[in-house]
């Protein structure tokens, strides 16, 4: 006789209720941990101050738009990973897979090159969610109209690899230093000195990216049988496609464009969610939204811990963090996708 | 209770011709065994009948309705495909892959009700896989797999069921058991196509057989007429052992004729 694999028996509500106070927890740390030394208390007091003291400055202008990016950034990154890893049904797939996260990098890259960042501010985060338009769409066009999943991925690579030469040809050609530094640390991932223009310049694109993606629960359960039943079942396909693509090209556009490259929550997080859900698509798209919140405001307050002098990027932290999760996760599970 | 029908269907991918001038209809209340030798085009005529093969010529049509113009949920409501070799591509639980059945029912974020658990659960006790409901179906052997992706497509509570090899790979009682539920299910209304190789089985469930060869509807009628010795010769390329026994009509492979 086989073993009986019994399936982790969470409750779902009560795995949502857990990662929600652990968000909860995560962007109060966002919001009383950093140089300045505010205390819990003296935090929440400045937050809901009108008198202009350096306190409600600080966190007002500096945490509270730094805390929400972080919130939004991870939400986009841990949901769109799952619904991407459900679409493809493949756990390697990244929310970048389709080549925006590529794309949105280069066109931020191609602003800090051209110097236009430095004379305008916005033209960075605009670029990026430009650049991520339009390798989107050269990907769709690459695809073809009537794609499997397959050339979508190939698309997708392709995409990104273009995207990737080009970013290595700004670099190569950068005026000087400075100019090839800034590129380099932008592309690291970062959420400092993100101020609340930055909020509302990203936060309509992610929040309806999301909103698209988390309307495909069902259909990614039924794909769980593969295309042909999913179609028998009633799914439309093509829509499916065309809601995915767009809902993760607004999101992960938006938050690569103003945060740079973040990866592995995209990654892990669905991963380590994926059996406390029964394995269920659906079920995994919140739970990993809420998920990838926790783990990336968390990482940017240990970020700020961490760097002294010289600061940390968020990026290289969620990275180091992530590939040994993702290793351990993957011998760990290296038998049960056979 | 609508009848499903294919009329004069062309079918070809990448330059060949898969299925010519193809008709094929199945009934409320009629099990059929859609049989033939491999790559005769079983399958792909299956496909054309949910809509998933693009077809060159002709129409499907269900309800004397055409399949492009009907909706697309109402059709998946009464019309359950199960694919050969059916797979579960994640660890999910055997009854929340049989509740997959459910969907065409279910609302955008409408929860199953008690009522849909009850027929997942009837589903999964007539499959005889109830004892596995809590375990992951990857951990199933690939018998009782195909058993867990039957109790999928019955859950559906569909009017037409089209099942591509449901019990290849089954262990004799399973098969047997698997066809008396396609037959349970006919009894009830419900018109059943059965994609199937043993010609025994098929010649003693199926109310009407139906063989294609060469992508064309060869012959069709009653197992006496469809499985003569001159058509096993000419389409399977074999000669065979014919007998009687308890009124239970059986073919026995006996020796290869040409090389195919």
């Amino acid at each position: 006789m086989k073993p009986d694999r019994v399936i982790p028996t969470v409750r779902y509500s009560s795995l949502l209720a857990l990662l929600t106070v652990l968000t909860v927890i995560a962007f109060v740390c966002s919001l009383s941990i950093g140089p300045a030394g505010i205390k819990t208390v003296d935090m929440l007091y400045a937050l809901f101050s009108v008198e202009p003291g350096t306190a409600a400055i600080i966190v007002q202008e500096i945490r509270l738009p730094r805390a929400l990016l972080g919130l939004l950034i991870g939400a986009t990154l841990g949901l769109c990973g799952a619904a991407m890893q459900g679409y493809v049904r493949n756990p390697l797939a990244e929310p970048g897979l389709i080549g925006v996260s590529a794309s949105a990098a280069l066109g931020a890259v191609v602003t800090i090159y051209f110097g236009l960042s430095a004379i305008f501010v916005w033209s960075l985060p605009l670029g990026g969610m430009l650049g991520a338009g339009i390798g989107v769409a050269v990907m769709m066009v690459i695809a073809g109209r009537k794609s499997s999943t397959l050339t979508l991925i190939l698309a997708g690579v392709a995409v990104s690899t273009m995207a990737g030469a080009l970013t290595s040809l700004a670099l190569n050609l950068a005026p000087n230093p400075f100019s090839s530094l800034e590129i380099v640390f932008w592309l690291l991932g970062s959420l400092a000195n993100r101020s609340f223009e930055h909020f509302w310049l990203a936060a309509p694109f992610m929040i309806a990216g999301m909103f698209l993606v988390l309307t495909l629960g069902r259909a990614l359960d039924s794909l769980s049988l593969g295309e042909d039943t999913a179609s028998t079942l009633g799914i439309d396909l093509r829509s499916v496609r065309l809601k995915i693509i767009l809902g993760v090209t607004a999101s992960v556009g938006a938050a690569t464009a103003v945060a740079g490259a973040i990866g592995f929550v995209g990654l892990v997080v669905p991963h380590l969610i994926r059996p406390f859900v029964g394995h269920r698509p659906s079920h995994l798209l919140p739970a990993s939204a809420l998920g990838g919140a926790c783990l990336l405001l968390f990482s940017d307050v240990a970020v700020r811990i961490l760097s002294i002098g010289i600061e940390l990027k968020l990026g290289v932290f969620t990275a180091l963090i992530g590939s040994p999760i993702f290793l351990w996760l993957v011998l760990r599970m290296r038998n049960q996708y056979l | 209770m609508n009848n499903l029908s294919a009329s004069e269907i062309d079918v070809s991918r990448q330059g060949r011709t898969i299925l010519s001038g193809t008709s094929f209809s199945v009934n409320p209340g009629e099990l059929v065994g859609l049989i033939g030798p491999n790559g005769a085009g079983k399958t792909t005529l299956l496909r054309a009948l949910t809509g998933l093969q693009e077809l060159k010529r002709g129409t499907v049509s269900f309800g004397g309705v055409s399949i492009n113009e009907s909706n697309r949920l109402e059709f998946a409501k009464k019309v359950a495909y199960l694919e050969q070799n059916s797979r579960s591509y994640w660890p999910l639980s055997v009854e929340n892959l049989t509740m997959l059945g459910r969907m065409p029912h279910l609302k955008q974020w409408q929860r199953p009700s008690a009522a849909d658990w009850e027929i997942v659960h009837h589903a999964m006790t007539t499959c005889d896989v109830y004892q596995f409901a809590k375990r992951s179906v990857t951990t199933l052997s690939g018998g009782e797999q195909a058993r867990a992706m039957l109790a999928r497509a019955l859950a559906t509570e569909p009017e037409i069921l089209l099942a591509d090899e449901p019990i290849a790979g089954l262990d004799p009682a399973h098969q047997l058991e698997v066809m008396d539920k396609l037959q349970e299910l006919v009894t009830d209304g419900a018109g059943v196509v059965v994609v199937m190789h043993d010609l025994s089985i098929a010649a003693r469930y199926c109310s009407r057989l139906s063989l294609l060869f060469e992508g064309k509807m060869h012959s069709e009628g009653t197992a006496r007429t469809v499985l003569s010795a001159q058509v096993l010769q000419h389409c399977y390329g074999i000669e065979a052992h014919f007998g009687k026994m308890d009124d239970d009509f059986f073919v026995i492979p006996k020796k290869k004729l040409r090389s195919s």
